[in-house]
C-alpha cells in the first residue's frame, strides 16, 4: 500500500501517526512508551519496546534470543512455505545467529570494517561522490539527488567492495533494488525472481573468489570463512547477499533525507557551512537519530523470564524493539522531533544495539559525511525544490524516491 | 578513575575509537583496545558515556581510583 505523507517544516515523516499496516498498535501506544504486549498473527505474545532505555537494557541482554524459536515474534502473517525458508535460511545470516557462533563469523568480517579500515576507503569515495556531482551540475538544475548521487554512489561503493566487475554492476544493483524495494512497490513474485537471480550471480561469486582470492572485503570474508567449516557454499552464498544488500536501502534514504533535513534549517546549514569539521560529526549522528524513524522493528525472543522496570517478560514471549521511537524519547532526547545539529545524539540507535549493532556503521557513516559536505560547499545555492510527487511511504516503510534539488 | 574493556564481549563497533581516540583504539582484527586507562577529566566524560549508552556490548567497564 501506499501512503502520501507531506512534508512538515520539522518533520517530513513522522513516526507517529504514520500508517503501519502491519502493527495497529504502533499507533495507539500510551504516552510515556511503558512496555505494551500484543498479540502478533501467530497467537503467541510480544512486548512493543519504544523507550531508548529499555531498548539499550533488552537489546544488550544476552537472554533474548534472534534465532528461530517456536514462538519468535514474526511479524508478517507468512505462509508457512516462506517461513520454513526463512527458518532454514537463518542459520546462515550473521543477523539470525546467536552468540557464540555470531562473534565467531562477526569477527570473520571484522577486520574489514574497522575504522580504519574505512578510513581507505575515503580517497575513493571522496572521487566518486566528486564524478557524480560533476555530472549533477553538467545537467543543470534542478536535478533529482536521488538519481544523480544518494543512489548510484552506495550502489557503487558496494560493487567495488565486493569486486563485482563493471559488466556486471546492472545486475546487482537493478535486483537489489528491487529486493530492498529502493524504487516503488513491487510484488512478492517480482522479489522472489530478484533474489532467485541474486542468489546464482552470488553462488558464482563465491566460487571465483574461493578460486582465486581477491583482496577486497568480501574476497577477504570468503578466505577466512573458507579456511572454517561454518558455512557450506549455500551458506557463504546467503551471507554474501547479507553483506552486500543489508544496508544499500539504509544509506540511500539518509543521504537524501539528511539533505532534505538541512535544507529545512537554513540557519543550520549555514552554521554547518561555517564550521563543517567541527560540526559534520554530530550532524552525521542527528541525521542518523531523526531519521530512525525508518522503524524497521527489531524482533528476539526470551529465552528466561527477564525483569525490566517492574514487567516480567516471560521466557519464550518475544519483543518488538521500535529504534525510530526510541529515537524520538523525550525522556532521552529534549524536544526530540526537532532536527538539531549541535546536540549530542552519538547514543542513537539507527544501527541498532547490543552484539548485533551494524558491522557497516562506518561505512554508511563515511558515504553520508562525504556527500553531505561535498553538497554544501560545491552547491552554495542548493534549495529544495518543490515536486509534485510527494514523498511515499510504501509498506510502512519510507524510502524517498525523490529529491528534487536546485542551486 | 579507571578503564577497562572486555575484549571478549567486544563486537569491534568501534565506536570507543571513534568517540574517545585518545583513550581507545580498535586493534587490526577490530577489538577494542585501551591505549590509556587513567583518562583526564576531560576525556572521562566522553568514557563514562561509552560505557553507560554507546559501546553497544557493554564491553567497556569503568571502575573507581
Ligand atoms: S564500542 Fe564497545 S563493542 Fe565497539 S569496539 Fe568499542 S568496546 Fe568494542
Amino acid at each position: 500500500m501506499t501512503d502520501a505523507v507531506e512534508r512538515g517544516a520539522t518533520c517530513p515523516v513522522a513516526p507517529r501517526g504514520w500508517p503501519n499496516p502491519l502493527l495497529p498498535e504502533y499507533d495507539q501506544l500510551p504516552e510515556g512508551r511503558p512496555l505494551t504486549q500484543v498479540t502478533m498473527p501467530s497467537g503467541s505474545k510480544a512486548w512493543l519496546v519504544a523507550q531508548h532505555d529499555h531498548i539499550q537494557r533488552l537489546l544488550a541482554d544476552d537472554r533474548f534470543s534472534v534465532e528461530p524459536h517456536p514462538t519468535f515474534p514474526i511479524r508478517f502473517p507468512a505462509p508457512q512455505e516462506l517461513l520454513d525458508m526463512i527458518a532454514k535460511d537463518s542459520k546462515n545470516l550473521l543477523v539470525t545467529m546467536d552468540p557464540p557462533r555470531h562473534t565467531r563469523v562477526r569477527q570473520m568480517a571484522l577486520p574489514d570494517f574497522t575504522i580504519k579500515a574505512v578510513e581507505k576507503l575515503r580517497p575513493r569515495v571522496q572521487e566518486l561522490v566528486d564524478e557524480y556531482l560533476d555530472r549533477m551540475e553538467a545537467e543543470g538544475s534542478p536535478v533529482d539527488l536521488v538519481q544523480a548521487l544518494a543512489l548510484p554512489l552506495p550502489a557503487q561503493v558496494i560493487c567495488e567492495l565486493a569486486g563485482i566487475p563493471e559488466s556486471e554492476r546492472d545486475t546487482f544493483t537493478r535486483n537489489a533494488a528491487i529486493m530492498v524495494g529502493t524504487r516503488h512497490s513491487y510484488t512478492m513474485d517480482e522479489k522472489l525472481a530478484a533474489n532467485e537471480e541474486l542468489m546464482k550471480y552470488f553462488a558464482t561469486l563465491v566460487t571465483e573468489k574461493q578460486n582465486n582470492p581477491t583482496d577486497d572485503m568480501l574476497g577477504n570474508f570468503i578466505s577466512r570463512a573458507s579456511q572454517t567449516d561454518e558455512f557450506d557454499h549455500h551458506g557463504l552464498t546467503l551471507m554474501t547477499k547479507m553483506l552486500l544488500i543489508a544496508g544499500y536501502e539504509f544509506i540511500v534514504n539518509r543521504i537524501a533525507l539528511g539533505t532534505q533535513a538541512l535544507l529545512d534549517h537554513p540557519e543550520q546549514l549555514a552554521a554547518l557551512r561555517a564550521d563543517t569539521a567541527g560540526l559534520m560529526p554530530k550532524t552525521v549522528d542527528e541525521v542518523l537519530r531523526y531519521f530512525s524513524l525508518v522503524d524497521e522493528i527489531i524482533a528476539r525472543v526470551a529465552l528466561a523470564d527477564v525483569e525490566i522496570d517492574g514487567v516480567t517478560i516471560k521466557e519464550g514471549e518475544g519483543i518488538l524493539v521500535l529504534k525510530g521511537l526510541g529515537d524520538r524519547d523525550p525522556a532521552k532526547y529534549a524536544d526530540p522531533d526537532t532536527f538539531d545539529i549541535h546536540r549530542d545524539a552519538r547514543d542513537h540507535l539507527a544501527f541498532g544495539y547490543g552484539v548485533h549493532q551494524c558491522l557497516g556503521q562506518h561505512v554508511a557513516r563515511l558515504m553520508l559525511e562525504l556527500c553531505l559536505t561535498s553538497l554544501i560547499h560545491r552547491f552554495p545555492e542548493l534549495r529544495l525544490v518543490e515536486s509534485d510527487e510527494p514523498i511515499e511511504l510504501v509498506d510502512g516503510l519510507p524510502p524517498v524516491h525523490k529529491l528534487m534539488v536546485g542551486w | 578513575m579507571k578503564v577497562h574493556a572486555d575484549r571478549d564481549r567486544c563486537i569491534g563497533a568501534g565506536l570507543c575509537a571513534l568517540n574517545a581516540p585518545s583513550v581507545f583504539d580498535q586493534d587490526d582484527a577490530g577489538l577494542v583496545v585501551v591505549l590509556n586507562d587513567s583518562p583526564s577529566d576531560a576525556e572521562a566524560a566522553d568514557a563514562h558515556k561509552l560505557a553507560e549508552h554507546i559501546c553497544p556490548s557493554k564491553a567497556i567497564l569503568i571502575s573507581d581510583g
